[in-house]
């Protein structure tokens, strides 16, 4: 993946609304944006405008059915390498910073 | 070219004190994770469980007291080939203290990237916030 690409992945989930419906999509599974706009404090065309964003960064898949849209979270939008090299670094951040707290307090 | 990750710590402490955190298990336990048992010499086993409950089994590799610690771990339920990847710790004197840089590489097969695959799908929501750090930190600079 490109240094592009991530730009446009951190890009994305900048914004909160757009966290929230991709939390939810991928917490309860593909749905419309019509469902989607229930409760929240939008538009149902801002909602399709962010699922775009969400569609563009490869972070949400639109799949059609018949008239209607249903949009579904990408099971690995940055690919295994790169979603391996982010989990493993923030690990070893986490530990790192645990072994400074207990060495330097020691 | 393999998946690696790189990470330094400067740390307020002799070269002596930071090779006995990363070597003596109740040491290492206090930092790494909930679980640790470490034979630290050529060839020794040990046992690493993380904060996500992820057990993965080592071998060590290479010790070089003070100054380089390399160990080979993959999760416990994968076997040797799924998922392996080579830790090395390096020890560095500096002026005031001693620098320490692990580098994690993980060894690519199919095995491999189809068990970070995996590992990737069930830590989603667990990603995101890694994510949403990496977009916070992104924002302060």
């Amino acid at each position: 993946m490109s240094g592009a690409d991530l730009d446009g992945v951190f890009g994305a989930l900048a914004d909160p609304t757009r966290r929230g419906l991709l939390e939810r999509l991928v917490a309860e599974g593909p749905d419309t944006a019509t469902n989607l706009v229930v409760g929240l404090p939008v538009t149902r065309q801002a909602v399709v405008k962010h699922l775009q964003v969400l569609a563009d960064a490869g972070l949400v898949t639109p799949q059609r059915h018949g008239r209607e849209v249903r949009y579904a979270a990408a099971a690995d939008p940055l690919g295994p390498a790169v979603s391996w090299m982010m989990a493993a670094g923030a690990q070893w951040d986490r530990r790192l910073e645990r072994l400074k707290k207990r060495i330097e307090s020691s | 070219m393999d998946p690696v990750v790189e990470r330094s710590v400067d740390l307020d402490a002799e070269p002596d004190d930071v090779w006995r955190a990363l070597t003596q298990p109740d040491e290492l336990a206090a930092w790494f994770g909930p679980e640790v048992q470490l034979d630290v010499r050529p060839g020794g086993h040990g046992r690493f469980v993380d904060d996500e409950g992820c057990a993965r089994r080592a071998v060590v590799d290479h010790v070089q007291a003070g100054e380089r610690l390399v160990l080979r771990w993959w999760p416990e339920d994968g076997g040797p080939g799924a998922g392996a990847s080579v830790v090395t710790f390096v020890l560095a004197p500096t002026g005031s203290g001693t620098r320490l840089i692990v580098t994690e590489r993980l060894a690519v097969t199919g095995a491999s990237l189809r068990a970070a695959a995996d590992a990737a799908r069930t830590a989603w929501m667990w990603r995101l916030d890694v994510l949403l750090l990496r977009v916070a930190a992104l924002a302060r600079v």
